[in-house]
């Protein structure tokens, strides 16, 4: 692949602009069945916490839409089995130059800095910080709902950290804008959004919930038009880079992303409609260069007037 | 195991059996990989309809996979629409299957309630070949107990004569003997030691049981299940379709198994019922 795909971000080149999305990608293995992990800018693995999480009850997803809901519950080993076993199989594709980003969840501030320090020192180039999980000290609201909380939890993340930080924003907030400052404020080196939109839906047959859990995140075409709202403003309203998905299912919607300012995207749902979706947006997008005698895809970021 | 794959396939037939229920033949290069028990993610071509709709396999071979199906929504609505040359996304062959190994020698049942009642097709046609071929691998008896809710909702029932002996349960007793397919199984099958089963899940938590109550009184009997989940990948990496195990799970090391991909077949003492 030649370097007009290449875009840069918190210091990182990547290939092309084009990475999985936390959670719909496990940690890559069983894509690798699909087409070759390498053509990817960046895995972005499933989020992983201090101890292993037991996640919601079932059902977990549903559909609606255009879209879907999900209540996994962030299920996952925990860090000792993911750096045992888990990034290991991530080193050839390393080794080809896609980037690794360890999506990172928890419960306090010491949990996040736990798993954070468990990696200093791991093959890792990027760390995601997912503040969409519940603050069990502060009542359960979610580290990314309340700007003071969203700008400490990033300050003790970057103290921890070897790697950069990307802060992935929660979309479920009043101004996106306030809470993108925070984190820049707490000296994130990019953010990442959107994650799931909190949604419910209700089976009218047998007046039930379809989530165990009632309500769920989501995700899909249908966010794609908030989603690229909320990068745009996101990206005028910090300096850092913002890394934009929610929906994106072409190469189309990805330029569109990255025309709202978005440096890089993430594709996640549109990976479990279709398991080869990423390689296919990333040909897409290539081709939208060719059409448009674009020479690097770096100057679409944020080229809407 | 197989590779899994997703292609385009190609519908060679489609026909109703009863009402409301369809049988699909596909086209498609997974047929010859395909494993009894095993299932495939058909995808709607209407794109607002994202995640995919897990099927059981219910035959397989010469290159095609036959599908029954139930419609019950959107959906499967859409699929009954299409007709011999039409084209449907698909992805398989997922999940692990039935361990038909663990029959060799032993008197076996295979039983379907339902819905469930189509992959035990492929399921008791692999075993009956087995005895037929005299095959090291061969059950030493097969009963095959379809079970229905009364005679307007029986289908395939035919297909089963000349797998072994055929026991039918019907709800009302319209169609075989008037009970659950447990019912039938104490009554008139006293040698089971291994037990195939899917169906709903009032039926396999009564076989599970009915397996504990037979091994409690000293008898070494397995039984095999199928579980259904709502899915959103079908190839392991959403985890949204687990199910409480007693034992940690290879994945997450929580006790939640992947319905797509450590089932879905589980012996039934995995289960938490
Ligand atoms: C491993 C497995 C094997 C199956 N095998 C068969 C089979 O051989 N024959 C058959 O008729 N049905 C089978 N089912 C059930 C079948 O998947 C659903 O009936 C079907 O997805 C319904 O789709 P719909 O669009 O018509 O219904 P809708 O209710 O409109 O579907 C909405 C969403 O819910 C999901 N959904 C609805 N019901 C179920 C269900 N029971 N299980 C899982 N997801 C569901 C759909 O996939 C879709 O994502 C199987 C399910 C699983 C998990
Ligand atoms: C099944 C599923 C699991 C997810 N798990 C995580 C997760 O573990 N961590 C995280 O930060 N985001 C998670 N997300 C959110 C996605 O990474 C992404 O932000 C969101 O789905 C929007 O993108 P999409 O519309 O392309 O899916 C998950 C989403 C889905 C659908
Ligand atoms: S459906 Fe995604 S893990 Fe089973």
């Amino acid at each position: 692949m030649s370097e007009r795909m290449e875009v840069t971000v918190a210091g990182v080149t990547l290939k092309n602009p084009v990475m999985s999305a936390s959670g719909t990608f496990g940690n890559g293995q069983e894509y690798a069945e699909f087409f070759d992990l390498a053509k990817l800018g960046a895995v972005v693995t499933k989020g992983v916490s201090l101890t292993p999480w037991e996640g919601n009850p079932t059902p977990r997803v549903a559909e609606t839409p255009s879209g879907m809901l999900n209540a996994i519950g962030l299920q996952n080993p925990g860090i000792d089995v993911f750096i045992e076993r888990e990034l290991p199989k991530l080193r050839e594709v390393r080794e080809a130059g896609t980037r690794i980003i360890v999506n990172v969840c928890g419960h306090s501030v010491e949990e996040y800095v736990g798993v954070i320090r468990r990696l200093a020192d791991e093959p890792v180039d990027l760390l995601e910080i997912n503040v969409s999980c519940p603050n069990v000290k502060e009542g359960a609201i979610a580290f990314g709902q309340d700007p003071e909380m969203l700008r400490d939890v990033t300050k003790a993340c970057k103290n921890a950290a070897k790697q950069p930080v990307i802060m992935k924003l929660t979309p479920n907030v009043t101004d996106i804008r306030v809470l993108a400052r925070a984190a820049e404020e707490g000296g994130a080196d990019a953010v990442s959004l959107i994650n799931t939109l909190t949604g419910m839906k209700i089976d009218v047959e047998r007046r039930k919930f379809l989530l165990a859990n009632r309500t769920g995140g989501l995700s899909g075409p249908a966010i794609h038009p908030v989603a690229v709202r909320m990068v745009y403003e996101a990206a005028h309203a910090v300096r850092i880079p913002v890394i934009g998905m929610g929906g994106i299912a072409s190469g189309t919607d990805a330029i569109e992303m990255m025309l709202a300012g978005a440096a890089a995207v993430a594709v996640g749902t549109a990976t479990l409609h279709e398991p080869a979706a990423m390689p296919r947006i990333i040909g897409e997008m290539e081709a939208y260069l060719d059409r448009h005698g674009i020479a690097s895809v770096r100057e679409l970021i944020g080229a809407v007037g | 195991m197989s590779r899994k794959q997703e292609e385009t396939a190609r519908v060679a037939g489609q026909e109703q059996l009863a009402e409301g229920i369809f049988s699909l033949l596909l086209e498609t290069s997974l047929a010859d990989s395909a494993r009894p028990g095993q299932f495939v993610n058909l995808y709607c071509g209407d794109r607002s309809r994202l995640l995919p709709r897990p099927i059981s396999i219910c035959e397989a071979g010469d290159g095609r996979l036959r599908l029954v199906y139930r419609t019950v929504g959107e959906g499967t609505r859409e699929f009954a629409a299409l007709r011999p040359g039409d084209e449907v996304r698909i992805l398989g062959c997922l999940g692990n299957g039935y361990d038909l190994e663990a029959a060799a020698g032993r008197h076996v049942v295979v039983t379907g309630g339902g819905l469930g009642v189509p992959p035990m097709l492929f399921t008791a046609r692999l075993l009956w070949e087995r005895m037929e071929r005299h095959d090291a691998l061969a059950p030493a008896g097969l009963t095959v107990v379809p079970g229905y809710r009364d005679r307007q909702t029986v289908f395939l029932d035919r297909e089963f004569e000349g797998y072994g002996r055929v026991l039918y349960a019907s709800d009302d007793g319209s169609i075989g003997t008037k009970g659950t397919v447990t019912d039938v199984i104490r009554a008139q099958t006293d040698d089971a030691e291994v037990i195939y089963a899917c169906g709903p899940l009032p039926m396999l938590r009564s076989l599970a049981g009915f397996a504990e109550e037979k091994r409690g009184a000293g008898l070494n009997i397995t039984c095999y299940v199928s579980l259904e989940e709502r899915m959103a990948c079908g190839i392991g990496t959403c985890l949204g379709c687990v199910v409480k195990t007693t034992e940690v799970d290879a994945h997450s090391r929580v006790h939640n198994a992947r319905i797509c991909t450590e089932g879905p077949v589980f012996d039934s003492r995995q289960i938490v019922w």
